[in-house]
């Protein structure tokens, strides 16, 4: 199984590097105008749709973390509680659910903003570098998340799950470098094309 | 294109080309009827439903798009209003399915143009009429295809009209699209009706220029979009330009029909014969309204001097009625019924011999005999009757 799962991370990376060496090549050619206006096009294009995924990556793992708190995990949490303590069993559990309910926000904000950034970049608005820093720590992240799930997998969950987790980790990883490499790529060739950010 | 350039502006063509007032109406009359042949009315007037040459929102809506649906669909829609430019274009790195969409394009001036314009010759007015129709499409639906395929027809937020302005500049502004079928297009706001984005690749909403909606219909119109086929690349869509070089090659073609020229070729216009209306004509296509038949209606008649009668459906469905079975395929319905047959069936053929199927499979009558939808066995007695 841990075979499979390498196969298909090296899978992903392979298309990556094969799409940006591709890019890299055409991009040494001298392009002409209409050529450069036709990639701004593109990676405009992707600014939007990965944008778009990353919100609704924000809103699947907000709710993830909430039914999955709600309705599976409670085993897990008792983990967490303090039988010796004053506070009855259930504000305990009450506590814990809105820590994870914040926690999981703050996380699932991260996603939205960043998305909407994107998003609103892809349709020519200027954004600054900020939301950028947080894609570059998403990708980051997620591409640890990725690994780790791929070479030591939770005994605790079944394969199915197991799998579920690496196509969304790998999704979310694929999104976070579009956005990074459209966003960088986009903005210098509206450098040298002149074109202004107001539509 | 709407009626008014279908029906009165095919007039005008035609009564330059040298047809008479009487004539010219029945040719504009067919042209315009290529919009309203539907099952609907074929089953009206009892007539073959395999001629139907358009489809009415209630019939797509309820229509399959299983294979054999689409294929249906396509072959009216690919036949009559989106005539394939090149069936052999080369494009690379896409897989068959796709390439096969992808030569199903619209565009002017290409090989099955000739081959709809050389087929209506000698076949009386009513298939000048609908090679008409199909001619001026050609123009105004360019860069869409007529089959549902969200990877071809798809369009997005980039789209802008290019309009200019008093002062000669052209201004970008930008167009957005409601899907409201009932509202009016608003031309000052820039809003517009179209079809619903859809992410199936066969639904009916990403069939030829849905979703650009009318704009493509508006002679006024200059835009720039980009469609899903072109790779990012914008295209701008001149309409003006196009449909006066629509009306030009329709003078020149309905010369060749009537036999005052030999052959009909590609990329080719009769600008000397319309050089003294050329103003008028420009001015009437560049008038920013969703319907000129006002201004195309005082245009033909300034030509002719005579009234041109406004089109009404029902004019030859009594004679097709009452006729004989014998007798139906010589009256006006009964003979563009079969110029529609033939149209279709050779559209299918040409696409099907460019190993595309997309339109279904074409029978080789010589070599296997009569196979296929009985309908089309009418177009094989009119060529028996012929060589009798």
């Amino acid at each position: 199984m841990k075979i499979i799962f390498i196969l298909i991370f090296c899978y992903i990376c392979y298309i990556l590097a094969y799409s940006e060496y591709n890019l890299i090549e055409m991009e040494k050619q001298s392009l002409s105008i209409e050529e450069k206006q036709r990639l701004l096009t593109k990676h405009l294009k992707t600014l939007v749709i990965s944008g778009e995924a990353l919100i609704a990556f924000g809103l699947i793992s907000f709710l993830q973390t909430i039914l999955s708190s709600l309705l599976n995990e409670e085993d897990q949490l008792a983990n967490y509680l303090d039988e010796t303590s004053e506070l009855p069993v259930g504000v305990q559990f009450g506590i814990l659910f809105f820590v994870l309910f914040v926690i999981g926000g703050i996380f699932a904000s991260i996603f939205i903003l960043t998305g909407i950034s994107a998003y609103k970049e892809g349709h020519g608005k200027k954004r600054g570098f900020i939301y950028l820093i947080f894609t570059f720590l998403l990708f980051v992240l997620y591409s640890a998340n990725l690994v780790y799930t791929i070479l030591q997998p939770s005994s605790s969950d079944s394969v199915i799950r197991t799998f579920a987790n690496i196509l969304l980790f790998a999704s979310i990883v694929y999104c976070t470098f579009d956005i990074l490499n459209s966003a960088i790529k986009s903005r210098k060739l509206k450098k040298e094309l002149g074109v202004t950010y107001e539509r | 294109m709407n009626g008014d350039f279908h029906y009165y502006a095919t007039y005008s063509a035609a009564y330059l080309a040298g047809y008479t007032h009487e004539e010219s109406e029945h040719i504009a009359y067919c042209a315009n009827l290529v919009d309203l042949c539907t099952r609907t009315f074929l089953r009206h007037i009892n007539g073959p439903l395999s001629a139907a040459t358009s489809q009415l929102q209630s019939e797509l809506a309820g229509a399959r798009t299983d294979i054999i649906g689409l294929q249906d669909i396509t072959r009216i829609w690919a036949s009559f209003h989106f005539l394939p430019k090149d069936l052999y274009s080369k494009v690379e790195h896409v897989s068959k399915h796709y390439r096969d969409k992808y030569h199903l394009i619209c565009g002017p001036n290409g090989d099955l143009l000739v081959d709809t314009v050389e087929l209506a010759k000698g076949k009386g007015l009513e298939a000048i009429g609908l090679a008409m129709h199909v001619l001026a499409d050609t123009w105004a639906h360019a860069n869409f295809a007529g089959t549902p395929s969200l990877v071809i027809n798809n369009t997005d937020y980039n789209f802008f009209e290019l309009r200019e302005m008093e002062d000669g500049s052209t201004k970008r502004i930008p167009i957005s699209f409601g899907h409201n079928p009932v509202t009016k297009d608003d031309l000052d706001k820039g809003a517009y009706t179209g079809s619903l984005y859809q992410s199936s690749e066969r639904s009916i909403m990403n069939l030829g220029h849905g979703r650009a909606g009318h704009l493509p219909d508006y002679g006024f119109m200059k835009y720039e979009y980009v469609p899903a086929w072109a790779n990012y690349k914008p295209i701008i869509k001149d309409n003006p330009s196009d449909y006066f070089h629509a009306f030009s090659q329709m003078v020149y073609a309905l010369q060749y029909l009537r036999g005052t020229i030999d052959t009909f070729e590609k990329d080719t216009y009769d600008t000397e014969r319309i050089a003294q209306y050329e103003e008028k004509i420009k001015q009437i296509i560049r008038t920013r309204k969703t319907n000129c038949s006002e201004e195309w209606k005082q245009f033909g008649e300034s030509l002719s001097g005579q009234t041109i009668a406004p089109f009404t459906l029902e004019t030859y469905e009594e004679e097709y009625l009452n006729a004989t079975q014998e007798e139906k395929n010589n009256t006006v319905l009964g003979r563009f019924i079969l110029a529609a047959l033939a149209q279709k069936s050779m559209v299918t053929n040409r696409v099907f011999a460019s190993n595309n199927y997309l339109m279904g499979f074409s029978v080789d009558f010589k070599r296997y005999g009569f196979r296929g939808l009985k309908d089309f066995r009418a177009l094989l007695n009119q060529k028996e009757d012929r060589n009798l």
